[in-house]
Formats: C-alpha cells, structure tokens, sequence
C-alpha cells in the first residue's frame, strides 16, 4: 500500500494539492491512501487573559485545546466534501517542518503533496533559502502544485548533470515514472561557465544510461546561461507536464520569473508542477 | 546543375588520384569534360637544373624533355579514366602554381574544381588549396584523404549563424537536389561564441524560411572550437559531403582570423565543397 501526505492548512492552494492527490490516489492499478495533516503553529494564534495582556495558545490550555477540536473538524469536512474512504486525518501542533519530517518517517509517506502559495507559513517553506534544506531533508520525493488543475504526468522533464545524482534519487524518479505511467525526458543543460562538448556530454549520458538502467526515455542537450533559465526554457519547449528535480536544484527555481537574453518576454514558471527528490 | 567543366590539378600524388577518381565519378553523372592540369613549377625545374648543372644540355631542352616524360605519365594517369565517353582534356604548364592554375580555371570555363589537400603549408601556413580558394569564384571540393566516390545521400552544411548566405542558396539546393539529399544544417556552438538553444534555434529557423530549404534537419552541437564540432557531426551522420561557406578574405587579414573551412579540409576524410561568398557563380540552375 502506498501512502501520500498532504498537508493542508485549509487554503486554496492545499485544496488544489489534495484535488491532485485524489487523482493519483484514483488509479487503478495502484493501491494508494490519503494522510491529510494539519499542523496548528501554536505561535501564530494569541488571546488575552484575564489581566488583558496578550498571550500565545501555548500559553493557554483551553485556547490551544479549542484550536485543535477547530482544526479537527475542518479536516472533517474537508474529508467529507470530497467523500474520501481511504484517507485519514491528523492534526499536530509544533514545528510544521519538524513535524511533517517525523510523519513521512513514522507513516512510511511514499509521496508528499503540497500547494503552493497556501500560506505565509509553507510560502516561507518552499521558498525560503534557509528551510528549502527541509525539502531536502524529507526522504520521500515532494509534489509541488501550483495551481488548480487536470494533473497529467505524460511528459516528465528530469534535469540532470549526469554526474552526481544520488542512486536513490533515481531509483525515486523511476518509481515515479512507473506510477505516472511518465515519458522521461532527461535534458542537459550546458551552460558557458561549465561548457563541455557533445562528445563528452554524451559519453557521459550512456554511462548514465547504463547505470541507472533507464527506460523509455529521450535525451537532450540544451544551452542556456544559466542552468535555471534553462531548465525553464527546455520545459516550455517540450510542453513538459511535469518536472522532476534532484533536491540540491531547487534554489528559488519554483517561483523563478526570467527575462530571456534577447527579449523582454517574461516567463512565469509557477504553474508546472515540480516534483523534488531528497537524498 | 550546370557542370559542364571539371578541373583536377593533378601531381601524381596517391591523393591526387582520389581526387580524379572522385572528379571521374561527378563527371559520369554530370556529362562534364574532366580537365587535368599538371603544372609544373618554375621553381622545380630550376632545382632540377642545379642537379644537371654538369650536364652540358641547355635549360630549354631540359625542360622540354622533362615535359615529354611528363605528358606521357599524364596520358597513362588518365587512361582509365578515359572509358565511358568522358571527354578528358590533358595540360602541362610551367610556372607559378596558383597563377597558372587561375589562369587555365579562367580560360577554359571552369565550373567546378576537384582538389586533393595535402595539408603541407607553404609559406604563411596556407596550402595550395587555400590559396587557391582565396580567388576563385566557384565551387572547390577538397579531398584530403583517398575516398571512394559513393551516392550522396546526406550533406551537411555547417552554418554560421550571423552573416546571410543569400547568394549560396540557390547552389546548395542544386548540389542537395542533383543527388536527391538530406540537408543536415548544423551550427557548431563553442564556449568563444556561445549561444542559448533559444538563439540559435531562432536564426536558424530563420535562415530555413529564407533559404526555403526542403528535406532538411537542424542541429546544434556543443564542441572546443568549429572544425571538431564540424568533423564529429559529419562522421557521427555518415554524410558523403560537407557543404562549407567561406568568407573569401585575402592578405594579412585572412592570416590573423584564420579560417574554418580550411581546417576542417585539412582534418576531415569527407570531400568537402566550400562555396565562397565573394561571387555569384554560374553553376545553380
């Protein structure tokens, strides 16, 4: 049995995520569950007490035990309004990153689906410099949803460098590619400061090729000056419906908004989905 | 096509009998007459005098005997070559190479040359067949090692991105269409002159839309400098032919820049057909 976790904190965006979800979970041939988590960060909510000065729920027992019951029944709802069998709840209080990092272990999460733009909260954690190391940290591959839609993974788009990519984080992809039922299309992007030829780049595909034992796939090499602008170029390009990244890419590549070299055309690259691979 | 003329500047070299054999095959295919000129040099025989230097027999008569034994190489040279109604036009000339050279291309109407590149510079690095394509206004194919003619099925036409081929068009299409061909168009891209996929895919989209170029392909490839991108692109194709366009640039400006297309000839086993933008030439039909 496999088993997604989608955080939520009720906004839109974890409604588009859990939507997704669903349509993964709805495959046939796959035996998926649904854990929907909310965590309440106990450091956001404050009341007064009784002498009138401001206190946070930590502080307060009966407002912290209100919060949770709250929170409880929204996800109740939630799981309601989308009549979901297989799914169950859980609500936490703490650390959000700690905390989603424990239940992927402790549940055996096999993939993590998350909305972008929800909150300040997860905002803070996929874009954030200093906590993108959490994505890096999760050990199961991390599903960014941006916006509501059909989720389709024909076209899965794999930027590599051949080179360093860690056995799990492939061994990662072609599960993903088995779920998705995905064409895998590797691409190396060549860049001036780190120019290589054809020749090399190619020798360095087959031993990769070899390696990994991959299926069901094309290669291709494209230049850019950047390896994000690159990136984003090539996936416009093949029409990508999906993009898979080792999780030391990332960088601010979810929300990246370039100018190409020669034109003033502004690509806005929030609306694929991404999909990240920890080590 | 119209190829009427095939010139072969022959010295007896193995390579220079790739290069006629090579010549042979276009001219049975084409009806042209195949025109081989030996050229003997001034300088040669003023050598050879200094050997005979004891030898009471005057300069003149030297090299009138010298000539004699040379046609008769020549004519047994081009006997084989003699089959099948190839008309065959056999000179010996003496004095400067490339002059006379120039001289017979100009006067016999020439339409096409066949040349074998040794890759021995002369002075200022340049070979004879670089001299030679510095001034001349039509096609050149250069073979720099013994190849044996077969049906052209891919060319490929290595592409600079920036300047326009307007003039060459016209021949290429011709070249491509006489042998029913696939047209590989390649730009080499090197860290000296990088461009985005981006870029290069917009020029040479460009470039296809003004060329109206028909059964072709486009690629880039990522090499050191333009000649190995060139080669590796070719050998890794199997084309029979590689289309160059060359800049024609004579004097010391040509000596700094250095150019490509007689790189790749001194390097590549495939024939290759440099097209100078220089001039028009008569040869598209």
């Amino acid at each position: 049995m496999k088993k997604i976790l989608i955080p939520t904190d009720f906004s839109e965006a974890s409604n588009n995520a859990l939507e997704v979800a669903i349509q993964i979970a709805k495959k046939p041939d796959q035996d998926l569950s649904l854990v929907l988590m909310h965590v309440v960060d106990l450091d956001r909510f404050f009341t007064t007490n009784q002498s009138g000065e401001y206190v946070d729920a930590k502080q307060d027992p009966t407002y912290k035990a209100h919060l949770i019951e709250s929170a409880g029944q929204k996800l109740e709802a939630l799981i309601e309004k989308y009549g979901l069998t297989n799914a169950i709840g859980k609500i936490e209080t703490g650390d959000v990153i700690e905390l989603l990092n424990k239940t992927v272990s402790e549940e055996e999460i096999d993939l993590m689906v998350i909305g972008a733009h929800s909150s300040s909260i997860y905002k803070e954690m996929l874009f954030s410099s200093t906590t993108d190391g959490v994505i890096r940290t999760v050990t199961c591959p991390v599903l960014t949803i941006r916006k509501n839609q059909t989720f389709k993974a024909d076209n899965l788009v794999f930027a590599t460098n051949l080179d360093e990519e860690h056995d799990n984080v492939i061994t990662q992809i072609k599960e993903m590619q088995r779920l998705f039922g995905s064409n895998l299309h590797l691409v190396y992007i060549n860049t001036p400061a780190d120019f290589y030829n054809n020749h090399r780049i190619n020798s360095m595909k087959d031993n990769f090729v070899d390696k990994y034992q991959l299926e069901n796939y094309t290669f291709s090499i494209y230049n850019d000056f950047t390896v994000e602008t690159g990136i984003a170029h090539f996936c416009e390009d093949v029409q990508a419906d999906l993009l898979a990244l080792a999780a030391t890419h990332l960088g601010n590549l979810l929300d990246y908004t370039i100018s190409t070299h020669t034109s003033d055309v502004v690509i806005d690259e929030s609306s694929r989905p991404v999909i990240t691979f920890a080590r | 096509m119209k190829i009427k003329k095939i010139f072969v500047p022959f010295d007896f070299s193995d390579l220079a009998e790739s290069a006629l054999k090579y010549a042979h095959w276009l001219a049975k295919q084409t009806n042209a007459t195949l025109c081989i000129s030996h050229v003997l040099d001034k300088e040669k025989v003023k050598a050879l005098q200094q050997l005979a230097i004891n030898n009471p027999v005057s300069a003149k008569e030297y090299e009138e005997q010298f000539s004699e034994t040379l046609k008769i190489h020549l004519d047994k040279a081009a006997e084989s070559y003699a089959v099948e109604n190839i008309r065959i036009l056999k000179s010996i000339e003496s004095g400067d190479l490339i002059e006379t050279l120039l001289h017979q291309i100009t006067e016999q109407n020439i339409d096409l040359i066949i040349m074998a590149t040794h890759g021995n510079a002369g002075m200022f690095g340049a070979t004879h067949t670089e001299q030679l394509l510095r001034q001349i206004s039509i096609p050149l194919i250069s073979i720099f090692q013994p190849y044996e003619p077969k049906a052209i099925k891919k060319i490929v036409l290595a592409v600079d991105i920036n300047p326009t081929y307007t003039e060459v068009y016209a021949q290429i299409k011709a070249f491509q269409n006489f042998w029913s061909a696939k047209l590989c168009i390649l730009h080499v891209v090197t860290p000296n002159h990088f461009m985005s996929s981006k870029e290069v895919s917009k020029k040479l989209e460009r470039l296809v839309v003004d060329s109206k170029f028909e059964n072709y392909s486009i690629e880039t490839v990522n090499a050191y400098n333009e000649e190995e991108g060139i080669m590796f692109f070719a050998q890794k194709e199997e084309a029979e032919l590689i289309i160059m366009i060359t800049h024609q640039r004579s004097g010391l400006a040509h000596f700094m820049t250095g150019s490509i297309t007689e790189e790749v000839m001194k390097q590549t086993s495939i024939p290759v057909l440099a097209l100078g933008t220089k001039n028009i030439s008569e040869t598209s039909s």
